[in-house]
């Protein structure tokens, strides 16, 4: 994690209402807090999942009553190792696996793909942008479940090297 | 059927037209301008079909039209703007489509109806659907290869004769107007329109796209019914936000934002 992506987190917290958010990525800790830590939330997530703190349908406080926010944390440390090429989603919207309910998924896990084969659709204002893999390899782990919100940067896919 | 001449000879565009592919029957034209665009077409080349035998809409949902009636038009586009930036084209194309209409509406004399936008992109009069617009893009190392731009107008086809089992009320053209128009010169003059207001916006940041958009939304305060993949939720429209996203408040107060779903009234 740069300098460039923590003013990006301490931006998105002081826009938010979660009161803290700890990153653990590669061995290394981050804590970005806006309030005393005795009356704080803290939203614990780990590097790969970390995008998941802010869902697709975010609520906005009103009348300066914050509530938490869920997040589903999971640490899928083993997963950001060197052997995998991560595709991350290039906008923030809904992912989907397939070009239609009815249609068969782009990719399964375990499918050898090609640089340029479209991977996933990300979705925003009827916008359908199909995503192309940067990568040949197969694909080890799909990250995020079909038709659920991704995040800017937000790794889609584990690609092994 | 549809005679490219007569389009070529109304076209003022410089760019957009300039490559023309008029099918009588195609499969979809979106997957036939994709293919194309993959191939390297360059911007602006634009693909025009009597009839689809496989249209669709967001999420594959069929779209309808007879042989020869309507305007099924697609539109490839090279975006050169980041991506988070583009996706308010959506929002866009629809402003351009209303402008377009309202001026050929003016210029043959018809008594204009007041054309609207239901989020984020179809454009009705009333409560019913005259035209839709799907568009597709490819994105490539966080940078947008291409976009295609479908346009689907009802146009000589009375919407009694459209799809009977459609779920919303729809109109075309003809209803509008009792009349039959000429989708040759329809189709130069919104190809035109779509060239000058597109390389505005790309030259502007996409800056006054919503605010522009927003002149032709109706919705605000109206209750409204949100599809999403994962549920429907019947909600309060708000407002749309600087990014073009939908900010609808839920039964129990809470505000918040849609990027992606189906409306309903």
């Amino acid at each position: 994690m740069d300098l460039k992506e923590i003013r990006q987190l301490i931006k998105m917290l002081e826009n938010s209402n979660i009161g803290e958010i700890e990153i653990l990525e590669e061995g290394r800790k981050l804590r970005i807090s806006k309030n005393s830590r005795h009356n704080s939330e803290t939203v614990l997530v780990s590097g790969p999942q970390m995008a998941a703190a802010l869902p697709q349908a975010v609520p906005v406080p009103q009348n300066g009553s914050p509530e938490p926010v869920a997040v589903p944390a999971a640490a899928e440390a083993e997963d950001s190792s060197a052997n995998y090429q991560e595709v991350r989603s290039p906008m923030v919207g809904t992912f989907y696996r397939a070009p239609s309910p009815e249609s068969e998924p782009y990719v399964e896990v375990g499918q050898t793909v090609e640089v340029g084969q479209t991977l996933c659709i990300v979705e925003a204002m009827k916008l359908m942008n199909e995503i192309q893999s940067d990568y040949s390899g197969k694909i080890a782990k799909i990250m995020v479940e079909n038709a659920q919100p991704v995040e800017y940067n937000q790794v889609l896919f584990l690609i092994e090297k | 059927m549809l005679d490219k001449k007569r389009i070529e000879k109304y076209l003022k565009a410089s760019i957009f037209g300039e490559y023309l592919y008029v099918f009588d029957e195609i499969e979809s034209t979106n997957d036939h301008a994709k293919k194309l665009a993959a191939e390297g077409a360059p911007e602006g080349t634009v693909v025009l079909a009597d009839y689809q035998k496989a249209g669709r809409g967001r999420q594959g949902r069929r779209w309808s039209s007879a042989a020869g009636k309507n305007i099924l038009m697609s539109v490839i586009l090279r975006p050169q703007l980041q991506v988070e930036t583009v996706q308010r084209i959506t929002l866009a194309t629809a402003d351009i489509l209303i402008q377009s209409l309202e001026k050929y509406f003016e210029k043959e004399r018809y008594k204009s109806p007041e054309f609207v936008v239901k989020w984020p992109n179809d454009i009705l009069v009333g409560p019913e659907k005259l035209a839709g617009i799907l568009t597709e893009s490819s994105i490539r190392d966080k940078r947008i290869e291409y976009a295609v731009v479908g346009l689907g107008i009802n146009v000589n086809q009375p919407a009694e004769e459209l799809r009977k089992d459609v779920e919303e009320p729809l109109t075309s053209l003809c209803d509008l107007t009792q009349c039959e128009h000429d989708r040759e010169k329809l189709i130069a003059r919104l190809l035109n329109d779509l060239e000058d207001h597109y390389y505005y916006i790309e030259r502007t940041n996409y800056d006054s796209v919503i605010e522009d958009w927003k002149k032709h939304c109706h919705q605000f305060g109206n209750e409204i019914i949100i599809e999403t993949a994962v549920g429907i939720e019947e909600a309060k429209f708000r407002d749309v936000n600087a990014k073009g996203l939908l900010v609808y408040e839920c039964p129990d107060g809470t505000v918040k934002e849609l990027i992606a779903g189906r409306v309903r009234r």
